[in-house]
């Protein structure tokens, strides 16, 4: 008709970039199969790609390029800032995580986030216990230090005598603790208010890990 | 160019396919896809909802002023008054009301077009806004209330059991609602922005664009980039809150029990709910400063001064909005390095505000000044504006923030910054196309009286507040009784600052009763009674018909501002006459060859 | 024609030409630019969610899953990491070729080729979102939930049904319109009023919807 309707692609045009972004998907899949090290190289080339992709499939499937520069102008610079936008919360959630790391740090002396490892996590029980004592909130009652914050401390409390509300007498021992984790409200030892909820949901290999390191906080433990 | 004329099948206003006028009174009235129609609808649906806002914050004053004394405020209430005053006022009233009230009524008017470019989807953009202001007050019937975790829905509180009042139905419907309002406005604005940009009249060159459409159209682009964070953060806290996801809750032990989240950042919504956040308070103060420009440019019979620095002005005010946001977090936590970059930007807005407020001083300078009851308002803006932008100088400083931050100084900044400059902006704008809109003319004594104890009312209201914060007085807090470093005498001032609250409540009676008055028995008006230049003015009917313009549609041959002109037989040129003496040449950048 | 320094010069004087104009900035159609400024908005929407993604995998406490091994495919015995998403890929960037072809035939006024290209589109659209289905299916089945996975982190669980579903859901708007309208143009509806702007912008919707899982292909699953 006119110049506008020239600008339009032609289909092989259609056909040859088609081939193209082909070629990169199968391109970006294979540096993936091959997990092509450094980490960041591997990542540089998939964004790489992305863009690529990117640009062909606006200029050419979309057609921008038969529009005017008006309409050009308008459309690619806010569409572009949004991978500023992406940069962005990439940097405020590596400064959280920072900050998740150095409270940690400071709190425990260990690192919480582990490395990713295939296993899902360690294998060593006091290690665990530690982990699952913190994940289930066990620590914002129960001190390791022997200071008395809602319940009693785990400080030295594998194998000692419990005095308990009227009057009876028990030894902490696996049995006791298993129980009192599962069932608190059985067992009160006097002067704590009954107020810890029932940790039903833990499992038998997990409550036994929490034991592991309430006993390895006590000289009477297994170290 | 001519290529391209020929590259276009049909001529302008090809895709009308709605010439007809409806005639039953639901397509009329109530379905209607007439743009003046929806923008009525807008007003008043924006209004109503408006005067709950208002009652919640008397009911909040009541309580500053006289705690404890009133038993139907509760803590609770408190908390849910204080979270629905903010959410209603600032997305139900204001972004409703700039942008489909006046969006809808100014845009095609003062483009010389004959509706919005899809009228269909306009009716629809009300419809959904209705829906969306059903779910808010949905949220008052449910179990818990409404939603009290602060107008900013910051979790975990607003979301988690027992940590604010309504964290659970409450905090769902509103953010449905949002969610259903981000629709709407959706909707609106695509109208408006392809409105603007493609249906302008013949001679209608963008810089011929009165600043009110100006104002509109760069809200409207700001509500289409920055709704979607809104949506995308409310998105994913009603996940949080329904489907248990952990985008935004850490792991949080509650009363001794662990919750089901783990390792969300909250931190996060801040920033999403700001991003939007930013740019709404320019979405709803661009339009305000429009109506504003050529309020004042009228009332003065004289041309905006720096018409090109307005236009510049408003773009880099949308631009920068989006580089702000997080001087909102400065204490949140964030990455400190942030607070550096996000101050700078937020001190540069100062620049382009000064310049329109420069511009506006600069209108009135030696104008031959009418004082109507609109102007009034429009001066009343630019006082309030600069009263409340100034203190955000203060605010915009790092060191300077982190010890006002939530306190009242901050209430007392956009209060009179966003929230009284834009509601004088848009009483301004009432009172002015009242008598195209309507017919009649309202009455003026009553406008001014109206004007005069609103426009000193609220500086009785925000104005000390500005010394509670420095004094260090807390917002959002139910009691100031554990506050020690306050002293007694900041009670009293509490005190004030309530009976000027209801004092200027009351005025708003009397606008109310003079625009239901005025509609029924107000003087008939002539098509231009302020001997205005823009297209809305130059209709063949009033109020204008359907179609707007009659047989033949207006063409442009001047800019919005031919008031004054030397050697021209009256003071005021309109837009659609040709030929005479002009005060701006017409523009270099020829259109057609 | 025109000499290429000219065609440069030409290109910005239109830029001006098309922002000082009277009447229309954007010389197309009214709903074309409707549709422009809709996909604009509609990018922030998944470059927020982009972002929000970015930031909550970065900050997460726990480990990231490897998704080499959570999306694998067993194939004759052997894990294929990715297989299916790979496949996906290919299927949803092909149909914007096709729908290319379509949009093309359109302007040409091939009633025929212009349906035939709409429908293969839909159905490829349509395979994508099954295949979508099969993946979510296998997901759930193996245990991830929107609060948690038995791979590591929360969040994954999270950002993958919260991306992917939306991302699905633009796909099966599109798989809907592209229905409607490859039915109505066999029916001659498009032919009768000789204007294929239909097609068109249904293109620029689908060529949107590749656009997105552009960047989501690689940043969720490459990553």
């Amino acid at each position: 008709m006119n110049k506008q309707e020239h600008k339009h692609i032609s289909i092989g045009t259609c056909l040859k970039v088609w081939g193209f972004i082909v070629a990169l998907v199968a391109l970006s899949y294979v540096v993936f199969l091959l997990q092509i090290e450094p980490l960041w190289l591997r990542r540089v080339i998939f964004i790489a790609i992305a863009l690529l992709q990117a640009v062909l499939s606006v200029t050419y499937f979309m057609q921008l390029r038969a529009e005017r520069p008006g309409l050009v102008y308008a459309i690619v610079p806010p569409v572009s800032l949004l991978l500023a936008l992406v940069i962005f919360g990439l940097s405020e959630g590596d400064y959280v995580w920072g900050v998740r790391q150095t409270h940690q740090w400071l709190t425990t002396g260990k690192p919480v986030i582990e490395e990713p490892d295939k296993n899902g996590g360690t294998t060593n029980p006091i290690e665990k216990g530690m982990q699952l004592a913190q994940s289930n909130g066990c620590l914002s009652c129960h001190s390791v230090t022997g200071e008395k914050i809602v319940g009693p401390s785990w400080k030295g409390l594998y194998g000692s005598p419990q005095e308990l509300e009227g009057g009876t007498t028990v030894t902490a021992d696996e049995a006791y603790l298993k129980e009192s984790i599962v069932n608190p409200g059985a067992k009160i030892v006097k002067s704590f208010p009954n107020v810890m909820p029932p940790y039903k949901t833990l499992n038998e290999e997990q409550l036994d890990a929490i034991i592991a390191y309430i006993k390895s906080l006590s000289s009477g433990g297994s170290k | 160019m001519q290529e391209h004329a020929a590259g276009l099948p049909e001529t302008h206003g090809h895709e009308e396919t709605h010439q007809h006028e409806p005639t039953g009174f639901w397509t009329k009235y109530i379905f209607s896809q007439d743009h003046k129609v929806i923008a009525m609808q807008y007003t008043i649906t924006a209004l109503l909802v408006g005067v709950v806002g208002m009652v919640f914050s008397w009911l909040m004053r009541l309580q500053l002023a006289f705690p404890g004394q009133l038993s139907l405020i509760q803590p609770d209430n408190y908390l849910q008054f204080m979270t629905q005053h903010g959410m209603i006022m600032v997305i139900y009233l204001l972004t409703a009301f700039l942008l489909g009230g006046f969006g809808n009524y100014l845009i095609p008017l003062m483009i010389g077009a004959r509706d919005m470019a899809f009228p269909f989807l306009n009716m629809m953009s009300y419809w959904t806004y209705f829906v969306s202001v059903i779910l808010l007050f949905a949220a008052f019937i449910v179990p818990g209330g409404p939603s009290g975790g602060g107008w900013t829905i910051y979790p975990p509180q607003s979301i988690l059991p027992g940590a604010s009042p309504g964290s659970e139905w409450g905090i769902r419907l509103l953010l449905m609602s949002l969610a259903v309002f981000v629709a709407s406005g959706t909707m609106g604005g695509l109208n408006y922005v392809t409105t603007v940009l493609q249906l302008r009249a013949k001679g209608m060159t963008l810089m011929y664009l009165p600043l009110s459409v100006w104002g509109i159209f760069v809200a409207s682009v700001l509500a289409l980039l920055a709704f979607p964070a809104l949506f995308v953060g409310g998105v994913m806290l009603l996940l949080d809150s329904l489907a248990g996801t952990s985008f935004f809750i850490p792991l949080v032990n509650q009363f001794g029990r662990q919750l089901g989240h783990e390792g969300g950042n909250p931190i996060l919504f801040q920033h999403l709910f700001w991003y939007f956040g930013h740019p709404e308070v320019y979405i709803v103060i661009l339009p305000a400063m429009g109506v504003v420009s050529d309020i004042i440019a009228n009332f003065s019979r004289k041309p905006i001064f720096g018409y090109k620095a307005m236009v510049i002005s408003i773009l880099a005010i949308g631009g920068l909005s989006f580089l702000v946001w997080a001087h909102h977090m400065f204490v949140s936590g964030m990455n400190p390095y942030f607070a550096f970059w996000f101050a700078i930007a937020t001190l540069a807005v100062a620049i382009p505000s000064a310049v329109k407020t420069y511009n506006w001083m600069l209108t009135l300078w030696g104008g031959n000044l009418w004082f109507t009851t609109p102007m009034l308002y429009a001066i009343g803006f630019v006082s309030t504006f600069v009263a409340g932008g100034l203190t955000g100088l203060y605010l915009g400083n790092t060191a300077v923030d982190v010890p006002l931050t939530d306190t009242y100084f901050v209430v007392a900044h956009f209060h009179l910054v966003m929230g009284v400059s834009a509601i004088l902006g848009i009483f301004a704008g009432i009172y002015y196309w009242f008598p195209k809109a309507i017919g009649r003319m309202y009455n003026e004594t009553l406008g001014k009286l109206h004007f005069w104890v609103t426009f000193v009312g609220t500086y009785a209201i925000f104005f000390p507040m500005y010394w509670l914060g420095a004094a260090g007085m807390p917002r959002r807090y139910y009691t100031n009784e554990a506050v020690t470093q306050l002293p007694p005498s900041s009670h009293e001032l509490n005190i004030f600052i309530t009976i000027a609250a209801l004092t200027v409540g009351a005025a708003q009676l009397v606008f109310a009763f003079n625009l239901v008055w005025s509609i029924f028995k107000g003087k008939k008006a002539e098509g231009n009674p302020w001997k205005a230049t823009s297209l809305e003015w130059q209709t063949p009917q009033t109020p204008p018909v359907h179609g707007n313009w009659g047989p033949t549609e207006p063409v442009v041959y001047r800019w919005a501002y031919d008031y004054s002109v030397p050697g021209a037989s009256q003071d005021f040129t309109p837009q659609n006459v040709a030929g005479g003496p002009a005060q701006k040449a017409k523009a270099s950048g020829k259109t057609k060859h | 024609m025109e000499q290429p320094q000219q065609e440069r010069s030409g290109s910005l004087r239109r830029l001006v030409a098309d922002w000082a104009s009277d009447r229309e900035t954007f010389r197309v159609r009214w709903s074309k630019a409707m549709m422009w400024i809709f996909l604009l908005g509609d990018s922030f929407v998944f470059g927020s969610f982009l972002s929000a993604y970015a930031a909550t995998r970065i900050a997460a406490t726990a480990p990231w899953p490897n998704t080499g091994e959570v999306f694998a495919l067993h194939v004759g015995g052997a894990e294929i990491p990715l297989l299916l998403v790979a496949i996906m890929t290919l299927i949803l960037l092909s149909s914007g070729a096709t729908m290319t072809l379509a949009v093309i035939y359109g302007l040409r006024h091939d009633q025929k080729r212009a349906a035939m290209w709409t429908g293969l589109t839909a159905l490829l659209g349509a395979i994508f979102v099954s295949l979508q289905a099969v993946e979510w299916t296998n997901l759930i089945r193996e245990g991830a939930r929107p609060w948690t996975n038995p791979w590591g982190a929360p969040q994954f669980g999270a950002n993958f049904f919260m991306l992917t579903g939306f991302h699905g859901m633009h796909v099966t708007i599109g798989v809907l319109l592209l229905s409607i309208i490859a039915l109505r143009t066999s029916r001659g509806v498009y032919e009768q009023k000789r204007d294929y702007l239909s097609v068109e912008l249904v293109g620029l919707y689908w060529g949107f919807v590749d656009l997105v899982w552009v960047f989501l292909f690689p940043f969720f699953y490459l990553f």
